[in-house]
């Protein structure tokens, strides 16, 4: 019964065989990089070992010894990247003497061979390095990178832009992160609180004034941006949007936020107002923003926000009401007793105790 | 007549092992290419660019008669490496004292927390808080299971993305730190995993692993191999294509608001981590809202894997059961409109070579082998056959020990190197038609309706309470 001739079967034997013939070819060339980079690992912790605790030294030190000029190309990316490593644990003199030991070593050279003919992880290595070199002399050099199809290329162009010069950053960056869906909302984030309050305010305000033109996408991105700005400078936005009929139900959350920070007095009734809004969020946020400035008199209205019909917002409004300065621990213990609806009775009894020793 | 039917068999006993093995070929070729992406990404090892920027997190952490381990387990969790996380334990009415070690142990205190049951679960008898630790709770319940667990503790997570861990797994200081990370750079994500790697034979001290090692049981290092394969070759290669069916329950991070809107885990299922990813790629697919659920390969969770044939037996057979369940409550999903990549790549896949493969497979050894002895499987047809059941196993296990070995390089000694390669050799003579025949056997305990049985899982005790 044995049929030789089959060509089904003869065709399955050439496939296999192929399939096979692939797969050891893939396996020989994964091994021989395994091996390589086996070999290149150990040569690696071999070089850290010797260069860390030279950089260190020239971090500490004023007059450190000269560095020896690094062997070949392999051991300057390699030192780069051990600088970057060091460099983003350091902080004020140990940096900046650290920044002129790369100098030293006249690196930068090397940087932007990197920058400019890299590959994808060079390229990153050496944004991150320019990052922490901070000249902003570097502008011209980082800036086309931003506009790269690459998030993690152009995110990290940016980063290295708002070391450079945080304002003139955030006014290139922001307009561009509307259309930037690939940047997340929390890298966004991340580079306003790197640029600091003061560069991300003001092309901040000028995106919001110009809200109602955008889409909703955009929005979206401008109002994630607003806790990264300067609260007294938003506030006359902030007040607007809750004074106003046409804001919707995003801005306003976001504009509620605003005046949680800020604490003015002169915002109460608009807390007070949001604190009866239908959306649940809104009311949250509402509660949040009193308790950032609750006085004795508000107790009526904290009080009446544990029988609100959200979970969330009765919790809130517990945790706010056990954290009033003005409590001590007798009045507080007496609190649950006084309120009649069982679920904002628990949340207070939970907030207590969670401030108890 | 009888020789007609012998053909078509060969030809489809053939055809299945080229199919599975071409797929397998292309989904490491897809690995490869997003592993080396993510290798030009990472530059570099320090996981602390962003520290203070991570959002914060809750661990998960079931524990049913955890009283050896509960210590350490949670002591290591607490001193994970990252900005905002809390942890919390939930007790499922464990019936040994691995309640009272931990209130001993963490100075816990009963205190008066309601609970918003979004999700439904058993009854909580009592919630804890440390006084020495203020981001740890423990939940007191009563025996529910692990879905039922976790649903107890997504109902009383303080933050917005939540960790599943198993209260055995060994996390790495900065596993948190790594696993996070496609939340940040996309925020689209939903759900991510790390690695699941094998502890045996590891050095474990005070709830880290201090060194990887390959342990002398040569059913858990063939546990090595398969774990490699499955996460280097299998989730690495879906994850480009947004069609990573399972999470591991050992170790995942899920966006809490998106899991709570999907339902929680179900209680009806054995495979209740597997379920719940195809129940998200179902959820967010049928409502055309954007997601992604990636596999992170940085993160590694350690777990102890069984030694013995018993307690492997009936894991695997219970992971079938699961799997079973998982694809075929959401076929009518896969295979629609709505499918996507998940359920029309991965969901056939895995139907086609997890799913009923086992069947085949096994069907397979024995009629070829004995179609060979008794003259109707000719020599080139069996040849063909074993090129392709067992040679290109071998090949397949061998290229995720070198993908390994070129980028995470955690097996650093060269004999326990090379004892991985002897077993990935190894593996396929005997312990993968072992394997065959459990999820075999898994697959009809499924169908015949049977209660599954988790037994007892011998552990080492390797890292007890040091």
């Amino acid at each position: 019964m044995w049929r030789a001739g089959d060509p089904v079967i003869k065709f399955a034997l050439v496939t296999s065989l192929i399939l096979v013939s692939a797969s050891l070819l893939m396996m020989a060339q994964t091994f021989a990089y395994a091996q390589l980079r086996a070999r290149t690992a150990a040569r690696r912790e071999d070089f850290d070992a010797r260069w860390r605790p030279r950089l260190v030294a020239a971090s500490l030190d004023d007059e450190p010894e000269p560095l020896p000029a690094p062997e070949s190309e392999l051991e300057r990316t390699w030192l780069l990247l051990l600088w970057n490593r060091l460099q983003r644990h350091l902080r004020g003199s140990a940096h900046a003497r650290l920044n002129q030991s790369l100098r030293a070593l006249d690196l930068q050279r090397h940087v932007f061979h990197q920058l400019q003919r890299g590959t994808l992880a060079e390229q990153l290595s050496a944004l991150e390095c320019l990052r922490h070199l901070a000249d902003p002399a570097y502008w011209k050099d980082v800036e086309p990178l931003v506009h790269d199809r690459s998030a993690a290329k152009s995110l990290a162009a940016a980063e290295t832009l708002v070391a450079l010069d945080a304002a003139r950053a955030l006014q290139l960056l922001l307009p561009l992160a509307l259309h930037r869906h690939d940047w997340a909302h929390a890298r966004l984030s991340i580079l306003c609180q790197h640029a600091g309050k003061v560069a991300t305010t003001p092309p901040l305000l000028e995106m919001l004034q110009g809200f109602s033109a955008t889409s909703p996408a955009a929005r979206q991105r401008v109002l994630s941006m607003v806790p990264c700005g300067e609260a007294a400078q938003l506030a006359e936005w902030a007040r607007r949007a809750l004074d106003e009929d046409s804001a919707d139900l995003p801005e306003r959350l976001a504009a509620m936020g605003t005046l949680a920070i800020l604490r003015d007095p002169a915002d109460q009734a608009r807390i007070t107002t949001a604190l009866a809004h239908p959306d649940a969020g809104m009311r949250l946020a509402a509660a949040w923003a009193l308790g950032q400035q609750a006085r004795k008199d508000d107790m009526t209205v904290l009080l009446s926000l544990l029988r609100d019909r959200d979970w969330a917002v009765r919790q809130a409004a517990a945790d706010v009401i056990a954290g009033l300065p003005w409590l001590d621990a007798s009045a507080l213990a007496a609190l649950p007793h006084q309120v009649q609806d069982r679920y904002g009775s628990e949340a207070l009894v939970r907030a207590i105790s969670e401030r108890s020793p | 007549m009888t020789f007609e039917w012998s053909l078509w068999l060969q030809y489809l006993f053939l055809g299945y092992f080229l199919a599975l093995n071409s797929g397998y070929l292309l989904l490491t070729l897809v690995s490869m290419a997003s592993l080396r992406r993510h290798m030009q990404l990472r530059v570099d090892e320090d996981a602390s660019a962003y520290f203070g920027a991570e959002p914060p997190i809750s661990l998960l952490v079931p524990a049913y008669n955890e009283e050896a381990t509960i210590r350490t387990s949670i002591l290591s969790m607490l001193q994970l490496q990252y900005p905002s996380f809390e942890v919390l334990v939930v007790n499922d009415g464990s019936s040994d004292g691995t309640l009272q070690v931990l209130i001993e142990h963490f100075d816990l205190v009963a205190y008066p927390q309601p609970i918003h049951r979004l999700l439904q679960h058993a009854e909580v008898r009592c919630i804890y808080r440390s006084r020495r630790y203020p981001n740890l709770r423990v939940v007191d319940k009563a025996n529910g299971g692990k879905a039922d667990a976790l649903n107890a503790g997504i109902n009383l997570a303080r933050h917005g993305l939540f960790c599943a861990v198993d209260a055995d797994s060994i996390l790495q200081r900065d596993s948190l730190l790594r696993v996070v990370r496609p939340f940040l750079d996309d925020d689209r994500t939903i759900a991510t995993g790390g690695t699941v790697r094998i502890a045996n034979g590891s050095k474990v001290r005070g709830g880290f692993l201090e060194e990887a090692g390959v342990p002398r049981n040569w059913l858990a290092r063939f546990q090595i191999v398969e774990y490699l394969r499955a996460f280097l070759l299998g989730r690495l290669g879906w994850s480009p294509l947004n069609a990573v069916l399972i999470i591991s329950g050992a170790f995942g991070v899920f966006d809490r608001a998106r899991v709570l809107a999907a339902g929680g885990y179900r209680h009806d299922t054995v495979g209740e981590d597997m379920e719940l990813v195809v129940r998200l790629h179902r959820y967010h697919r049928e409502r055309s809202l954007p997601y992604r659920i990636t596999y992170v390969p940085d993160p590694i969770c350690w777990t102890e894997a069984p030694e013995d044939a018993l307690t492997l037996g009936r894991q695997r057979s219970r992971w079938q059961r699961g799997l079973s369940e998982s694809l075929l409550l959401h076929a009518g999903w896969a295979l629609g409109r709505k499918g996507g990549a998940p359920g029309w790549l991965a969901w056939p896949f895995m139907a086609m070579f997890e799913w009923i493969g086992p069947v085949i497979e096994l069907a397979g050894y024995g009629f070829m082998l004995v179609g060979w002895l008794f003259g109707t499987v000719s020599l080139v047809a069996l040849s063909a056959f074993l090129f392709l059941a067992i040679g290109m196993g071998i090949l397949l296990s061998v290229n995720s020990l070198l993908l390994e070995g070129l980028s995470f390089r955690v097996y650093s000694r060269k004999r326990d190197v090379a004892l991985l390669f002897v077993a990935a050799v190894l593996e396929n003579f005997g312990y993968r038609q072992l394997n065959t025949f459990w999820r075999c056997r898994g697959l009809w305990q499924w169908a015949s309706r049977r209660k599954p049985n988790w037994g007892v899982m011998k552990r080492s005790g390797q890292w007890g309470q040091e």
